[in-house]
């Protein structure tokens, strides 16, 4: 299966300014300066090799969207802004014709992880079917809203789509578009919900917008079961474990160092930080990734083969 | 995990931690502080040179603590932190909610 991140960014988009882009240039000549780097010299492995990602790309800057592809099967993990890019390159590669069919999985309703969806260029096109599945009584409604005046200008109703809305029940297990499906209510104002998609023994899980209290901490039976032997577990990492248990507890986040603890828990394979704090910049990602694999370092044994923080485009194989 | 009650110096409980500080261990650290402090003393310098691990449940122990002697009054002040201890309180962020010297001497003298 191909993993594919559109949008990491939590809470609302990230913009880039003039200053960012400054940064990595001056560091990066800095750095070519001191690898005597220059005309005839091996500039694309200078870049690919020696400069860090923080320099040399960007994590990026929209909000909640994964793509889990398999085959023909189309399903995404919420619609924040990322959605809008997915839709564009899914147009660019397959065309207007057919009848195309997404799944779209809601963690919950908050803006950030539904805003994309007035920008998702396939709901405008007549014979594809798009279903939208969550464990929220009011999924329709809260897309109704965000598709009317004053807020956007084309109605839901007039959208060309087939648009439907399924309401799960957490914990029972649902066959989708090829996947065993199973959802988990999650700490978070409001609740959100994680899923676990299984497949020909591959598992996948996305937990975003779960906060993971200081009094559970990681004794959470429920979530190590949730999370157990995951290829791929895709983690709420917004905070630090202080912040997340002092200045913003009680805002639905997790943090790092829980992940980490939970994903060693639970034999997950692959530990993928998400839902980037939005104020962080391209290095302070860069910094909080590495803090992380020294955290697990410290764990020894049986800790996680891989672990890695998600950017915008970023492609993961299970 | 030992935890250790070496006697008081300037109004303050010094308290030596040794091993590893997890899931298992961290809740007796929190209840040996808890009946020290019902027992009246208000601060604490805890030495952890001898401290090898702390998982979020350790730190988990020591913010609870803290909060408990801000609400008396008192404080919770770390010292000696091990290279891999000291990398776990600067990830999490606590080095910055905590205090932390690199002596007990230093401690005594904030008290």
């Amino acid at each position: 299966m191909k993993i594919r991140f559109w949008g990491t960014r939590g809470s609302l988009p990230a913009s880039m300014n003039a200053e960012d882009i400054r940064k990595k240039i001056k560091t990066a000549l800095d750095m070519a300066a001191e690898k005597g780097i220059g005309p005839g010299t091996d500039i694309e492995g200078f870049i690919d090799n020696e400069l860090p990602f923080w320099i040399k790309g960007t994590y990026g800057t929209n909000t909640p969207c994964v793509e889990i592809r398999d085959g023909d099967n189309f399903v995404l993990c919420d619609a924040g802004s990322g959605i809008r890019d997915f839709g564009n390159y899914f147009l660019k590669t397959h065309g207007k014709e057919g009848i195309k069919d997404f799944h779209i999985f809601l963690s919950h309703l908050h803006w950030d992880h539904i805003q994309g969806f007035p920008f998702f260029v396939p709901a405008l096109i007549g014979g594809n079917r798009i279903t939208v599945y969550g464990c929220h009584e009011n999924m329709k409604k809260a897309f109704s809203v965000q598709h009317s005046s004053p807020f956007f200008p084309i109605d839901f109703k007039d959208l060309g789509a087939e648009i439907r809305f399924i309401q799960l029940d957490p914990g029972k297990a649902y066959d989708i578009a090829g996947f065993k499906v199973t959802a988990k209510e999650q700490r978070h104002p409001g609740k959100s919900y994680g899923y676990r998609f299984e497949q020909d023994g591959k598992v996948i899980v996305y937990s975003t917008d779960s906060e993971h209290k200081i009094e559970s901490g990681t004794d959470s039976a429920p979530f190590v079961d949730f999370f157990d032997q995951a290829d791929l577990l895709i983690f709420d990492a917004q905070y630090t474990l202080a912040d997340a248990w002092t200045v913003k507890k009680d805002w639905g986040h997790s943090n790092n160092v829980i992940g980490v603890e939970l994903a060693h828990k639970a034999g997950v394979k692959h530990l993928c930080l998400y839902h980037q704090e939005p104020v962080s910049r391209d290095e302070d990602i860069y910094k909080f990734l590495e803090d992380t694999k020294k955290l697990m370092s410290l764990l020894g044994e049986g800790a996680p083969l891989e672990v890695s923080i998600a950017w915008d485009g970023m492609v993961v194989y299970v | 995990m030992d935890i250790i009650n070496n006697g008081k110096e300037k109004n303050a409980v010094k308290v030596s931690v040794k091993g590893r500080m997890d899931a298992v261990s961290a809740p007796e650290f929190e209840q040996k502080m808890a009946d020290w402090i019902e027992e009246g003393d208000v601060n604490f310098i805890i030495d952890l040179v001898d401290l090898d691990y702390i998982s979020s449940a350790g730190l988990r122990s020591i913010l609870a603590t803290a909060k408990n002697l801000k609400a008396k009054g008192g404080q919770i002040i770390l010292t000696a932190l091990q290279e891999a201890v000291k990398e776990v309180f600067e990830i999490s962020g606590f080095s910055s909610i905590i205090p932390i010297h690199e002596t007990v001497e230093a401690a005594l003298e904030q008290m």
